[in-house]
């Protein structure tokens, strides 16, 4: 999971709201202005960003690669291709009686939201490569979003762990046990393993939840949330880097 | 080779790659950045009601049972687990990540289900990359409010009907999964008509290439939760009464 990343970055000490603010609004740049040249702009800027203060596997790093650009390349194609009777203008492969074609504009539109992707993409990467999910919390407190929904993240992003952590035992334990023999004991081993997995999840939440009320739970989980504070230098170069941006998508955009 | 040959060489080879890249892919979600702002904005408009519906429902659940928020808490960590886990495809070979809410929906009820589903793509997004910030209005009507809706009226029209549970059951999870699909596959035609034959062409060319991998991944999705409720209800009776009131309370607020 990329939280594990996150932890061990050179941002994580940062102030979340800042690196929040930082990775949504270059996010919300890229969708507004959707230009090839400003997007790859940005690409290669987070790009830059995250491999100087991220450091990770390069296993890691293929994955994170390459999932979506078969995602973006796949739907991409999608768009970009028509079946028709009629050749576009852009290119056409014939099959039968049929074209598989493309007009120029439709190719251009492709890189054009391609490349968005993959900038956008760089960008929530940047926020989850370098921001915990506990920080983000913070983030969520400050924008007033109700404590019901942080305190039932927090407690949903703790379970997770847990419940993951069981079901893969479950399954190592299920694999010694020539559990994937054919498809029809593998599709059983998992409807087994799910179930047991759901009735354990009951039974871990009550138990937590009477140690929760063994130390005075009132209904209100209290959590101190460090917040580091943002330097006069980080605002100035925040509001410089936002003021730039901006200027380049006009210049850009005419 | 002569033209002719090229030609062929090249429209077989266009058809192979798409079959090849396909089942890999994790179809049901759209990714970050791929929606234009005003469909983002849109969908995300068109959760809200459902979403405050739901916040209402829990925040009445948790008020009235304190229990009841470990519970929630823990239904979503199954939920976002079930989603992380790959199931390993009959036809092609590969594995595909569920969508789980089929199971959700019926264990834990409709608005539990909408903000549960928040959670999870939230998640998603940032844990695994998977769907993003600004995509989420989209993939949550498509995942977490079209889908569990479509599951749990089958769901409830089979108690109806008096069909046996585990065919009900199949039948809601099977059929919510594919009317997930068959909305990501409208949002995503809806942004970008195709250029001859605009938002229906668009349509069918999107559910033509998913249905390769979502049409069995919805059937095996189908079996493994008629087959998990099925073992629930042998050994785990209590604890589905457990979370029963999450669903009487719903039904209450129906009436």
């Amino acid at each position: 999971m990329m939280d594990k990343i996150a932890y061990s970055s050179k941002l994580r000490e940062k102030n979340p709201c800042l690196k929040t603010v930082f990775a949504v609004g270059t996010l919300l740049l890229c969708i507004f202005t959707r230009n090839l040249l400003f997007s790859s702009f940005i690409l290669i800027g987070m790009g830059l960003l995250l491999k100087t203060y991220v450091k990770t596997s390069l296993h890691m790093w293929i994955h994170l690669i390459v999932v979506p650009i078969l995602f973006v390349i796949l739907s991409t194609i999608t768009i970009l291709i028509n079946i028709s009777k009629e050749p576009l203008s852009g290119f056409a492969v014939p099959i039968g009686a049929i074209y598989l074609t493309a007009s120029k504009e439709g190719i251009k539109t492709s890189c054009n939201l391609a490349m968005t992707a993959f900038a956008s993409i760089s960008c929530l990467y940047f926020l989850s490569l370098t921001t915990p999910v506990i920080d983000l919390l913070t983030v969520l407190k400050v924008i007033r979003c109700p404590s019901l929904i942080i305190e039932l993240i927090l407690l949903i992003y703790r379970f997770i762990f847990i419940l993951a952590n069981t079901a893969s035992s479950i399954h190592t334990a299920q694999k010694c046990r020539l559990s994937e023999t054919n498809y029809r004991t593998l599709l059983s081993a998992w409807s087994q393993m799910l179930a047991i997995l759901f009735v354990l999840a009951l039974k871990r939440s009550r138990a937590v939840y009477d140690a929760m009320e063994a130390r005075c739970y009132d209904g209100r989980i209290n959590v101190l949330l460090e917040m580091p504070q943002v330097s006069i230098k980080e605002k100035w170069m925040l509001g410089g880097y936002f003021g730039f941006m901006i200027l380049l998508a006009i210049i850009i955009g005419l | 080779m002569n033209v002719r040959q090229k030609r062929r060489f090249a429209s077989m080879l266009v058809i192979a790659i798409m079959f090849g890249i396909t089942p890999v892919v994790n179809a049901m979600h759209i990714m970050e950045g791929y929606l234009p702002p005003k469909y983002c904005i849109a969908w995300g408009i068109l959760c809200i009601p459902f979403l405050v519906a739901g916040f209402v429902q829990m925040k009445k659940i948790v008020s009235e049972h304190r229990r009841a928020l470990l519970i929630l808490a823990m239904a979503g960590a199954y939920t976002f687990v079930l989603s992380s886990l790959k199931i390993p495809s009959l036809v092609t070979g590969s594995s595909s990540h569920p969508t789980g809410t089929g199971l959700g929906a019926v264990l834990f009820g409709l608005s539990i289900m909408s903000i549960l589903g928040v959670i999870v793509l939230l998640f998603q997004a940032l844990l695994l990359a998977h769907g993003g910030l600004t995509t989420l209005g989209a993939n949550t009507f498509s995942m977490a409010i079209a889908g569990p809706f479509l599951s749990y009226g089958i769901y409830k029209l089979g108690e109806k009907m008096k069909l046996p549970k585990v065919l009900s059951v199949f039948l809601a999870a099977a059929l919510g999964d594919l009317f997930t699909y068959c909305i990501t596959s409208f949002q995503l035609a809806l942004a970008y008509p195709s250029e001859v034959g605009g938002i229906v062409a668009s349509a069918q060319k999107f559910l033509g290439i998913f249905a390769v991998t979502q049409i069995p991944l919805a059937i095996i999705e189908g079996i493994v939760t008629a087959l998990v409720i099925a073992a629930l209800e042998n050994y785990a009776k209590s604890e589905l009464e457990d979370i029963g009131y999450l669903k009487i309370d719903v039904a209450k607020e129906g009436k």
